[in-house]
């Protein structure tokens, strides 16, 4: 449980807090849905990113994200965490942007050499040795989970890096627990080949 | 069959993720600890997971929640200019349309009884014809004249009409603003004769006095 400890460390444990922001929110607190954007809006378009994968339209995402909790103030009821409101949210708005008909798609699916970076995620920088391979081997995750389907790469990334449960992702993405455990783990096994095979040059 | 299609394989990232039970953690770890293959898959996996923790986040634009409040702004606008119309006018605004109704159907009523008058008509000496047997009666009709009953007086047409007229607000309102110079002329039908000419004498005293 070691791992899991450190993945969960990387979490903010704030669901009480957000909670309570968004029924101030609902309340007239115009100032606690400020605070909400300022503590989510970096980690929503950090995942919009990977969803859609173009900065611009994942920044549009956000913004559709919070304006959809904007309108809903009046209806939220606290039953589930915060963030899984939310993702579930961000969800749906990524989903229907991947399903929009001739959507510009910068990277296609089907592109497994990556050469090109998928999102320019990194400012400048002193190109140093080390923030060369950084930047080398993020090119490369970011390539591999492109390849991904859409689930599998949004029940990976909710799962893995923020942190929510099967439970919670199964609700995210309208499904079942069941399903969500195996859709991260063929995630994590595809994710796992193709770093694997990508590095294997260079080792 | 592969390895990942093992079930133990797959119990591999439920293990990472905390969502075993304590029963099937163990009985996953003691598998791990006994089979060197699942054990480096399991590195593997988790190799993973510390790549995707590690990739850059773009930071959110500094102009991100401006532009944000500016688009709930425009929304709220936009809403506000969707609500029906009848629950945006004042409410002051209806007795006016109403009385603008009244003030029109007055001047018809009004048209149609000088209209009336101005027929020539023997409504002084009028008699209706005694009845006559059916067998002695003519082929020629009536005359309408002797049909039409007659009409009241103008005197007394004359009398209902203030009750039609009177405003049923506060007599300085658009109109008299209007009529002031102080609103634009917008809208105003001709059917408000009347009604200018009532408000126009009140305003007769203010403008002279000023």
């Amino acid at each position: 449980m070691g791992f899991q400890s450190e993945v969960e460390s990387s979490v903010p444990e704030a669901s009480d807090e957000d909670v309570r922001l968004m029924l101030a929110f609902s309340g007239g607190d115009e100032a606690a849905f400020d605070l909400l954007f300022d503590r989510w809006s970096g980690r929503l378009l950090r995942f919009l990113e990977r969803m859609v994968r173009d900065p611009a339209v994942a920044e549009e995402l956000l913004q559709e994200s919070f304006l959809r909790v904007h309108r809903a103030r009046d209806r939220y009821q606290p039953q589930a965490r915060f963030s899984t409101w939310l993702y579930t949210i961000a969800t749906n708005v990524a989903r229907n942007e991947l399903r929009r008909p001739f959507r510009r798609s910068p990277h296609d699916s089907t592109d497994d050499e990556g050469d090109g970076a998928p999102l320019t995620l990194v400012a400048d920088a002193p190109a140093t040795d080390e923030v060369v391979e950084a930047r080398r081997q993020g090119d490369a995750v970011e390539a591999a989970l492109e390849t991904l389907p859409e689930r599998q790469r949004s029940a990976l990334w909710l799962s893995a890096v923020e942190g929510l449960s099967y439970a919670e992702v199964a609700v995210a993405l309208e499904t079942t627990e069941k399903s969500v455990k195996a859709l991260v783990h063929r995630a994590r096994v595809a994710l796992s080949r193709q770093m694997g095979s990508k590095e294997t040059p260079h080792d | 069959m592969t390895d990942d299609d093992r079930p133990i394989e797959r119990e591999l990232s439920a293990l990472l993720d905390g969502e075993l039970t304590p029963d099937e953690e163990s009985r996953v770890r003691a598998a791990v600890e006994a089979d060197p293959v699942l054990a480096r898959r399991l590195r593997e996996l988790e190799e993973v997971d510390r790549a995707l923790l590690a990739l850059p986040a773009r930071p959110v634009p500094a102009d991100a929640k401006a532009r944000l409040r500016a688009r709930i702004a425009t929304e709220a606008e936009d809403a506000q200019r969707r609500r029906p119309v009848t629950a945006a006018r004042p409410a002051s605004r209806r007795p006016r349309r109403i009385r603008r109704i009244a003030t029109g159907a007055a001047m018809a009523l009004a048209a149609g009884l000088l209209a009336l008058l101005l027929l020539p008509m023997d409504s002084g000496d009028e008699t209706v014809p005694e009845p006559t047997p059916m067998a002695e009666r003519g082929p020629e009709p009536t005359p309408i004249a002797e049909r039409v009953p007659e009409p009241p007086s103008i005197a007394e047409e004359m009398e209902d009409l203030p009750d039609l007229l009177a405003p049923e607000e506060p007599a300085l309102d658009e109109d008299t603003l209007v009529l002031a110079g102080k609103l634009p002329e917008s809208d105003l039908p001709v059917v408000e004769v009347l009604d200018w000419l009532e408000v126009l004498d009140e305003l007769e005293a203010p403008e002279q006095s000023g």
